[in-house]
Formats: C-alpha cells, sequence, structure tokens
C-alpha cells in the first residue's frame, strides 16, 4: 500500500516538475527572444534585412550597420550626453541620497521628527507635471541640462532604503566609541558610516545610473535642443520616423542615402542604448535585489 | 530656550548633513506643490504668478464636463487594472514554478533572463515592439502571412493596442516583480514540508497548502498597495504606444495632461487636470494603506 502510494505521489510531483520547468522556460525565452531578435537584425546584411528573412539568427552577417552607426556624429553626440548626463546626475542623487537618508536614521535630533514628516510629504504630495514644467521654466532651466539632471535627484523612496539600511547595520555603540574617541558627527558620518554603508552607496548608484541612462520623459519636457538630447530621445525620433509616412520616390537620392543609413541604424542604436545595462546586468541584479529585500516593497 | 539652543548646537552637524536633501526637496518638490494654484487661474508664462486672473473652478467644471473626462478617467483605470492584475498573476506563478526548480543552475539563469527586461528602456521596449508588430517588415506580421492569416495593423488597432500594453508589462515587470514573492518563499520553515511530506502530501498539495499561505500576506499588501495606485498611470510608456488612432482606448490623464498643458500650452486648464487626479490619487494611496495596516500590519506609512 504503501510503496503505491509512494509511485504515484512520484508521478504527480513529476508532472508538476515538468510542468513548472516547461512554462518557466517559456517565458524566459520571451523575455529573450526580442532581444535576440534586435541583436540579430542588427548584424544581418541590408538585404536580409530588407526582405524580412531574419527570425532568429543573424543573415549575411555583416558589421556594416554598427560602421553607419559609429559614422553617425548625432547618434555618437547622443550617447555623448547621456554618458555626461547619467554621471552628473548619478553623483548628485548619490550625494544627496545618502546624506538625506543618514540625517533620517538619526533618531535623537531634535528635527528628527519634522524631517520624517517632511520627507513623508514630499513623497505623497507632487506638484505634478505642469507646476513643475512652469517653476523649472521660471527658474531659467528650460532647454539647460540641469532641468534633466535635477529632476527625480532625490527619491524619497531611496533615502528610506538608506535610513533602513544605516539603522540596521550600524550599532550606535559605534558612535557612541566614535564620539568618546573625540569624533565629531561629520567626522562620524566620513570615517565610520560611509565605509560601513558600501553597499547601498551601490545600490543607490545603480539606481540612478539606470533611472538616467533610461530616462526619456523629462528630457522631452525640458531639452529642445536637438544637441542637448540624450540617447533615449534620439533614438525615439530614430526610431519613429519609420512608422511616419515618407514619400520616398519623391526624395533625391541623397535623401535615399540619408533614409537607408537612419534604417540601417536603428537596430544598432536599440542595441547600444541597451549595451550598458547589460555590460552591468551581473551588479545590476544583485545589489537590485538587495536594494528589493531592505526595501520590503520596492518597485 | 537655552535647553533648545544647546541641542541645535549638539546635532548643527547631522542637521548641516541633511541640508543639502532638504533644500532640494523645497526648491524641486514643495515650490511646485504650491504651484498648484495655477489650477485656479489663467495662467499665463507672460505675467508672474500673483497676477494672473483668479477664475474659481473653471478649469474644474471644463474637465467634468468635457467628453474627454469619462474617457480619460476610464481607459487610466482599465489600463492600471489590467497592468496590475495580470503583472501580479504573472509574477505569483513564475515564483511558484521556479521554487519547483530542482536544477539550481537553470534556475539561476530563469531568473536573470526574466529580470532583465525590468532594465530595459521603456523607449527601447517599445521601438522593439514597433518594429517587431510592424505591418510591413515585422516579424509578428511576418509571421502571420507566412501561416495564411491576413496582416493586423497592431499599432493603429482599438483592439490590440490595449493587449499589447498589458502583455509588454508583464514582460518587462513579471520577472522583477516575482522577487518579492521569492524572498517570502524562500523564507518558509523547510519543516514544514517535512511534515506535510510525512502526512502525504505530494509537491502540489504542499504548494497549495504551505507555500501559497505564506506568500499570502506579501500577494494582500502588493495588492492593496496596487489598489491605491489605481489611478495613477505614468505618460511615458503610453505616449510612447499610442496616436491619434488610438485616443479612444488608449487616452489617460497624464497623457491627456500632458497634451493640454505643454502641447497646447493651457496650463491653468491641464495642471486643474493634474490636480484632479493627484487628489484621487492621495485618497486611494491613503485608504489603501488604512487597509493594509487594519488587515495585514503592514503599511507603507
Amino acid at each position: 500500500m504503501s510503496s503505491h502510494k509512494a509511485i504515484r505521489d512520484t508521478r504527480s510531483d513529476r508532472v508538476l516538475q515538468a510542468v513548472s520547468y516547461i512554462l518557466v522556460i517559456v517565458f524566459t525565452l520571451i523575455c529573450l527572444y526580442p532581444l535576440v531578435y534586435v541583436l540579430s537584425m542588427s548584424f544581418s546584411s541590408d538585404s536580409a534585412v530588407m526582405s524580412n528573412s531574419v527570425w532568429l539568427l543573424p543573415k549575411g552577417l555583416s558589421v556594416n550597420s554598427y560602421k553607419t552607426a559609429l559614422g553617425d556624429a548625432n547618434l555618437i553626440n547622443a550617447v555623448k550626453n547621456s554618458v555626461v548626463y547619467t554621471l552628473l546626475a548619478t553623483a548628485i542623487s548619490v550625494f544627496l541620497t545618502v546624506t538625506f537618508g543618514y540625517a533620517l536614521s538619526r533618531k535623537n535630533t531634535w528635527f528628527n521628527a519634522f524631517l520624517q514628516r517632511f520627507a513623508m510629504v514630499c513623497m505623497i504630495f507632487s506638484g505634478g507635471m505642469i507646476p513643475t514644467f512652469i517653476w523649472i521654466t521660471k527658474l531659467g532651466l528650460y532647454d539647460s541640462m540641469w532641468a534633466f539632471i535635477l529632476s527625480g535627484t532625490l527619491s524619497i523612496w531611496n533615502a528610506i532604503l538608506v535610513r533602513v539600511f544605516v539603522r540596521n547595520n550600524i550599532p550606535e555603540s559605534l558612535y557612541e566609541a566614535a564620539y568618546i574617541d573625540g569624533a565629531n558627527e561629520l567626522q562620524q558620518f566620513v570615517l565610520i558610516v560611509l565605509p560601513l554603508s558600501t553597499t547601498i552607496i551601490a545600490i543607490i548608484s545603480l539606481y540612478a545610473v539606470v533611472q538616467y541612462w533610461n530616462s526619456y520623459l523629462e528630457a522631452l519636457l525640458y531639452l529642445a535642443n536637438r544637441k542637448k538630447w540624450p540617447l533615449q530621445v534620439y533614438l525615439r525620433n530614430l526610431l519613429e520616423d519609420v512608422t511616419g509616412t515618407w514619400d520616398v520616390s519623391s526624395q533625391g537620392d541623397e535623401m535615399m542615402q540619408y533614409l537607408a543609413n537612419q534604417n540601417r541604424i536603428k537596430y544598432v542604436s536599440i542595441v547600444l542604448s541597451t549595451l550598458p545595462v547589460v555590460v552591468f546586468y551581473p551588479f545590476l541584479q544583485k545589489f537590485f535585489v538587495k536594494g528589493v529585500m531592505i526595501g520590503g516593497i520596492k518597485e | 530656550m537655552r535647553n533648545f539652543r544647546a541641542k541645535v548646537k549638539r546635532d548643527r552637524y547631522v542637521g548641516l548633513i541633511a541640508l543639502p536633501g532638504f533644500l532640494y526637496l523645497l526648491i524641486f518638490n514643495c515650490v511646485p506643490m504650491a504651484g498648484i494654484i495655477v489650477a485656479f487661474q489663467n495662467f499665463s508664462f507672460r505675467k508672474s504668478i500673483f497676477q494672473n486672473k483668479w477664475v474659481g473652478l473653471k478649469w474644474f467644471t471644463k474637465f467634468f464636463h468635457s467628453i474627454y473626462f469619462t474617457r480619460v478617467v476610464r481607459n487610466t483605470l482599465v489600463l492600471n487594472a489590467l497592468v496590475l492584475f495580470s503583472g501580479m498573476l504573472f509574477s505569483i506563478l513564475l515564483a511558484l514554478f521556479l521554487n519547483e526548480f530542482k536544477n539550481q543552475r537553470l534556475k539561476k539563469f530563469c531568473q536573470s533572463a526574466t529580470y532583465f527586461p525590468h532594465f530595459v528602456s521603456v523607449v527601447v521596449l517599445v521601438g522593439i515592439m514597433t518594429r517587431m508588430f510592424d505591418t510591413t517588415t515585422g516579424v509578428v506580421n511576418t509571421a502571420i502571412a507566412a501561416l495564411g492569416g491576413s496582416k493586423v495593423d497592431f499599432f493603429n488597432s482599438n483592439v490590440w493596442i490595449r493587449p499589447l500594453y498589458v502583455a509588454s508589462s508583464v514582460w518587462s515587470g513579471a520577472g522583477w516583480g516575482s522577487i518579492i514573492y521569492m524572498g517570502a518563499i524562500t523564507a518558509v520553515d523547510p519543516t514544514l514540508y517535512e511534515a506535510a511530506m510525512i502526512d502525504g502530501c505530494d509537491r502540489f498539495k504542499q504548494m497549495l497548502h504551505i507555500t501559497l499561505p505564506s506568500v499570502k500576506p506579501v500577494i494582500i499588501t502588493v495588492l492593496i498597495m496596487n489598489i491605491g495606485k489605481m489611478m495613477n498611470l505614468g505618460a511615458t510608456k503610453v505616449l510612447l504606444m499610442y496616436n491619434a488612432a488610438t485616443y479612444e482606448t488608449m487616452d489617460v490623464i497624464s497623457t491627456f495632461v500632458y497634451r493640454t498643458g505643454i502641447t497646447q500650452g493651457e496650463y491653468g486648464y491641464a495642471t486643474a487636470i493634474g490636480l484632479f487626479n493627484s487628489v484621487v490619487n492621495i485618497l486611494l494611496l491613503v485608504t489603501a494603506n488604512y487597509i493594509s495596516k487594519k488587515t495585514t500590519e503592514v503599511g507603507v506609512f
């Protein structure tokens, strides 16, 4: 009897396991397919791309698209802008978030209760798109890279992550010991808290890098000058042209060449704009998952 | 008073450390909050904010009476409901099934691969979609044609654009969303499974009676918080995906605000719509948080 039961159970277990494997693997493949497709398109020859014959692996392997892309001054300029904006914004964001989060974590200051409430208000309420737009414009930041860099630089969510991390990882006795040794709070922060908070600093930095590298709406709102566009806005415009209805037959040869080039670099631009994320992905995954765990619910 | 001064002196360094963030929030969060008074004005960039003519609730009445009101509110709710709940469903299923994996390497790989789309920018996501679903050159339509079907103009179709929006959200969010459930699953006491095994439960029953109940508190919290977000839908992805042909099913509050405010320059009107949306958002969020605290003792604030 018991052996019969064991056999039956094993079979149902196997079925469940097979179903799990199949469903998860199918979803995994669905997650990967669009990325592989774009990569293959970027490495395929013009004729293969034109004839819609690529569906998984590159056809007529070619790096022509990459050569064209690297020769496109606008694309290079957009990449350069994105790198500059992302680095500056990340540095500022980490500075603001870590200092503010640390201040939130110090329970015994006279202003702590006020600061917590202030942070809460800033988390729940915001002016919204239009009042913010008006204010940024009144500040004279319209069409300046600072409008882009200074939007969403200090996320209360992330400051709370820092607060939780500092409270959980740095025991009060450490501050006391430092105090006895004559270190004031500024020294405590720089010499004790920061070195012990490298994990959370890494998490916050990576959040900021991904946020700014992928940011689109703020650039769309504030940056009118094409020369200042970051990669995402450039990419959007590049990709959108095709869905528009070009009357190709009425254009001159030069226009045809231009359009062909634009068409060619579309897939390459998608690949290039995702490349940093791929390169940093092992770190991103590790630290982002940690961030989710520290935050409890953090999306 | 002397006591207070002593405290100020004592905490001066922490205060100094708090200052940059405090100033940032003051300038870039609080001042725009005050800017919502534009919702009650005839705003013009040529005048100072205090010189504009006050119009009372004119813009609110205009919005409530406009034909767009029901459309954008309905679309916001429908899109959000579809995205939030299908996202949850897929995340939970993914976590439950991943938990059945015996091969740890494969599990790690599947996790890495399904988390990845979370980091792909919205522009790239929509870009890839428009390429793949393009009527003439897209791989999807090529496949449909090869199978003998007739091609579909996905991005101009009021029938297809919502499913595409939702499916792409699942694509980019389901893996990432599963992390929180995976965390709850790994926290389950393994002796529970042993006991169930001795009682003759197979893996499926264990999943149903041990794993799922232990994830339940997380599911409830996420669910309640999602209800709190029902009217809060960012403009970016919709802006990238919709066009005049699909306003009927895709135009949401935030995109309507964008068009009236930024594109048409009706700042007062757009601010009023945004303010209406924020007020509803806050009410929903506070209610959701209250219910969450009452039922699960977990609140966000």
